[in-house]
């Protein structure tokens, strides 16, 4: 029932689909200059080669931590175990329950056994070691399902990126699986009847994405340093098309535009003939799926490449401030906003930072108690954690309300860091007998004991760049702090830490501008202990930062220039006048909330009485 | 400014990967520079080819594409295009100036500019053949609307923040004799203050008469539903 086309060379693929892909269907001679090499001959590395490795490593969930798998740690062993694996009964039901549900098109059963049964029996059966590989499940299963086969191993190396040490065979074999199952969906003249849970869906594209990002980091840290690992590398020098940037794209372009997702999305923002913008594969919930899953993607892998401004236009047809398929899947949701909202900060945008951060933040504290019994729990955790650090980089940088809820929550994590970042010197002022004494104390600290503190809280929350050309200068800097950094990670922090330094009197400034309607240029001058001339240049640096476009309407990528914060300023010649928004206290949440309680107790004592 | 067809159907598309489109989108940032007419975010899908082809990095389209993204202060162009420059390209003589004199721009440092600015920038020339780049001339040599695009960077810049200003201190900003100043002045929507003579006056922006507003709380009706719901009001 499956179109199969076993053995379609990549290259085949590829010029297909750049066709498919190029400019409203002008038929442009573009092409993407690949590999030669066809999956045809990347089928030689015989699965037979993937060996589990009976290593016991901290049993973690995580896609995006890295920081778990330590190369050098490790040493790949090969081919030390031949035997065959046993499938254990509950095991060979549950594929062969799986298989029938695939055949079936069940999605609700799908659902569970992904989810839950998945879970359960790797926990039982495989905490330690692989998954039985696909030849022993073959056996069991039959070979002609390959849609089936190539999921399963989809899943099984899934599972040894997860919680054992993927092996450069490993590697090179999971990305010509890919190859292999996104053929199989992509090649057909008819879409595939084949459905899966947006979940599952979600998790392979996040997957993929995950396993190139190792793969790259892998490559530039040159292996395990070991005598083996050399000759691995070696041998991957020989494969230029494993893992490689452009093929990659490829595929998250490729699904894009086979499931025509930007033109539904476009039909259904604007209004048109929503049938003629589908299609025959869009209207398939697996394309449409993998095709919105790909926009994410898409905006993730140009977010790790630093091009933050092809990473918010991936999301041109997509209205976060509307509840949009992403919503669907939780991890797809907050990883949505977590590369926007960095996206906004390094485009200087950070009021929009704020606004997304917040958002998201404000829905896992909401929605907490569900992603406890979620297998993803802890990446939904650590993912919160990175974005209460970049909420607080972006809010002593560009201080504003937020959510009460999303403050407190804020103040617990990041207190310390926020008020070393703001700098509170109007209180240090008061303390000082005399201007004289600011001043002294405002040169000796000029501003600089600020920056370890945004360094520490970008590199713990900032993604995992990457660098595309594999170029192996395993140049690794050392900052600041003293950490020792990957050259391309070194190249987005140092942009951003420099425009952070020149940020480092505003928030002085501010705070003196709050006490007075209006003051003399010297008089401010004096105060922060800078000549009249040097605070004109501030006062400029406060106008030309504080000026930031905002997002109002149309694709995220947009926006309007404004100045968001609550105090502005005029001068005239020598005078500075001062304007101060003031919010009013929210008296109405607090009374919504305190009814409710109020409320809740009633009831709780009526169930008593 | 309107982007070629052909441009935006490389650009807006697979094509802007395509090593084989380089020579034309290079071509293209040459062409900005003589129309003045910077394309920011055509000129990324270049570094994104350089980026994923470091082989092919041409010294002189980094400095053309650095020297557009200065002129189109205050939006963060040259920012974002140095996230996609290598560190090895980004410590390149010519590339360091740029990045140097943006500091001073973006810090305000106006009058630092212009003396940066006398002593001389110098800007590779392009030859596709010469990835370092050819021989170096001026910026303003190859870049004539450069320093007028500054200077309208900065005079938006002193108009968001001063209503009324020194005329000796715009002048110095601006950084133009006295005969190019009062049409710069008249061209660039400011006036000289009619009673005052030595004042010049900038025309109202939101920016420069910012009022102080007063953030209401508001509720929605939604915040209220569940209260409704479990009021014993009886009707």
């Amino acid at each position: 029932m499956f179109h199969q086309e076993a053995g379609v060379s990549l290259d085949v693929l590829l010029i297909d689909l750049v066709l498919l892909v190029s400019v409203s269907g002008r038929q442009g001679d573009v092409r993407f200059k690949m590999s030669n090499l066809s999956l045809n001959e990347q089928v030689l590395f015989d699965e037979d080669e993937v060996v589990a490795e009976e290593v016991e490593l901290p049993v973690v969930f995580l896609q995006d931590d890295d920081d778990l798998i330590d190369f050098g740690a490790l040493p790949p062993q090969s081919a030390s175990s031949s035997h065959k694996h046993q499938i254990p009964d509950a095991v060979a039901n549950f594929l062969r329950t799986l298989q029938n549900a695939l055949t079936t098109r069940a999605v609700w059963e799908l659902h569970q056994l992904y989810e839950n049964s998945f879970v359960k029996l790797t926990e039982k059966f495989y905490a330690k070691s692989a998954w039985p590989n696909v030849e022993s499940v073959a056996a069991l299963i039959g070979e002609d399902d390959a849609i089936f086969l190539a999921l399963y191993k989809e899943l099984y190396y899934r599972h040894i990126y997860a919680k054992l040490q993927p092996s450069v065979e490993d590697r090179i074999n999971s990305y010509t699986n890919y190859c292999d199952l996104f053929n199989l969906i992509l090649t057909p003249v008819e879409p595939l009847e084949l459905e899966l849970p947006n979940q599952w869906i979600w998790d392979m594209i996040d997957e993929f994405i995950y396993q190139f990002q190792s793969f790259c980091q892998f490559k530039s840290k040159g292996g395990s340093g070991s005598a083996k690992s050399k000759v691995e590398m070696e041998s991957l020098k020989e494969r230029p098309d494993v893992w490689n940037v452009l093929n990659v794209l490829n595929v998250l372009y490729s699904f894009t535009q086979k499931s025509r997702i930007n033109e539904q999305l476009w039909v259904s923002k604007h209004g048109g003939d929503m049938t003629e913008a589908v299609g025959q594969f869009g209207d398939a919930s697996l394309y449409r799926m993998l095709g919105y899953f790909s926009i994410v993607g898409l905006l993730r892998i140009h977010c790790m490449l630093g091009d933050y401004t092809m990473a918010l236009k991936a999301l041109e047809n997509i209205e976060l401030n509307k509840k949009g398929l992403f919503a669907r899947v939780t991890a797809c949701h907050i990883t949505t906003y977590y590369y926007v909202g960095f996206s906004y900060m390094m485009m200087r945008r950070y009021s929009d930072a704020i606004k997304a951060f917040a958002h998201i933040l404000l829905f896992i504290s909401r929605t907490k108690q569900y992603h406890v019994r979620s297998y993803q729990h802890e990446v939904i955790q650590k993912k919160g954690d990175q974005m209460y650090a970049l909420l607080a980089i972006c809010l002593a940088l560009c201080p504003q309300r937020v959510d009460e809820n999303v403050h407190t929550i804020l103040r617990e994590k990041y207190a310390e860091h926020l008020n070393k970042m703001q700098k509170e010197y109007v209180l240090l002022h008061s303390l000082c007998r005399s201007n004289d004494d600011m001043s002294s104390y405002l040169s000796l600290h000029s501003g600089d004991e600020s920056i370890p503190v945004f360094e520490e809280l970008f590199l713990f929350a900032c993604p995992k760049f990457i660098s595309p050309a594999g170029s192996s200068s395993s140049s690794t800097e050392t900052t600041t702090t003293g950490a020792s950094l990957p050259a391309q990670t070194l190249q987005q922090l140092k942009p951003f830490l420099t425009e952070v330094r020149q940020h480092h009197l505003i928030a002085t400034i501010r705070s003196y501008l709050k006490l007075y309607t209006s003051l003399k240029v010297d008089k401010l001058a004096s105060f922060v202990g800078k000549t009249s001339e040097e605070l004109r240049t501030e006062l400029l640096v406060y106008k030309h930062k504080t000026r930031q476009r905002r997002w109002e309407a149309g694709s995220v990528f947009e926006g309007e220039y404004a100045s968001p914060w609550d105090l502005d300023f005029y001068i005239k010649q020598d005078m500075i006048f001062i304007s101060e928004s003031k919010v009013e206290r929210r008296i109405g949440e607090w009374f919504v909330r305190q009814i409710s309680k109020f409320e809740d107790t009633i009831t709780n004592l009526n169930r008593l009485g | 400014m309107t982007r070629p067809e052909e441009i935006n159907a490389i650009v807006e598309s697979v094509g802007r990967y395509d090593s084989n489109n380089l020579l034309t989108l290079e071509a293209y940032v040459l062409s900005q520079l003589s129309a003045n007419s910077p394309d920011p975010s055509a000129n990324l899908a270049v570094l994104k080819l350089y980026q994923f082809n470091p082989a092919l990095t041409n010294i002189a389209t980094v400095t053309a594409i650095l020297s557009l993204a200065l002129a189109s202060l205050p939006d963060p162009h040259f920012n974002l295009a140095i996230s996609l420059i290598a560190a090895d390209v980004a410590s390149n003589k010519y590339v360091a100036d740029l990045i140097r004199i943006q500091a001073l721009l973006e810090s305000c440092r106006f009058t630092q500019f212009w003396a940066a600015y006398d002593a001389g920038i110098k800007v590779p020339t392009y030859d596709a053949k010469i990835k370092a780049g050819g021989a170096p001339v001026s910026i303003s040599q190859q870049f004539p609307a450069f320093a007028t695009q500054i200077r309208k960077y900065i005079t938006s810049t002193l108009g968001y923040t001063y209503q009324q200003i020194s005329l000796a201190q715009f002048k110095e900003y601006v950084h133009l004799d006295k005969k190019e100043l009062t049409a710069w002045i008249s061209q660039s929507g400011c006036s000289v203050n009619s009673d005052d003579a030595t004042l010049v006056d900038f025309p109202s922006t939101p920016e420069n008469i910012p009022k102080p507003a007063l953030v209401k709380e508001n509720i929605k009706f939604e915040q209220l539903t569940k209260i409704i719901g479990v009021s014993r009001i009886s009707v």
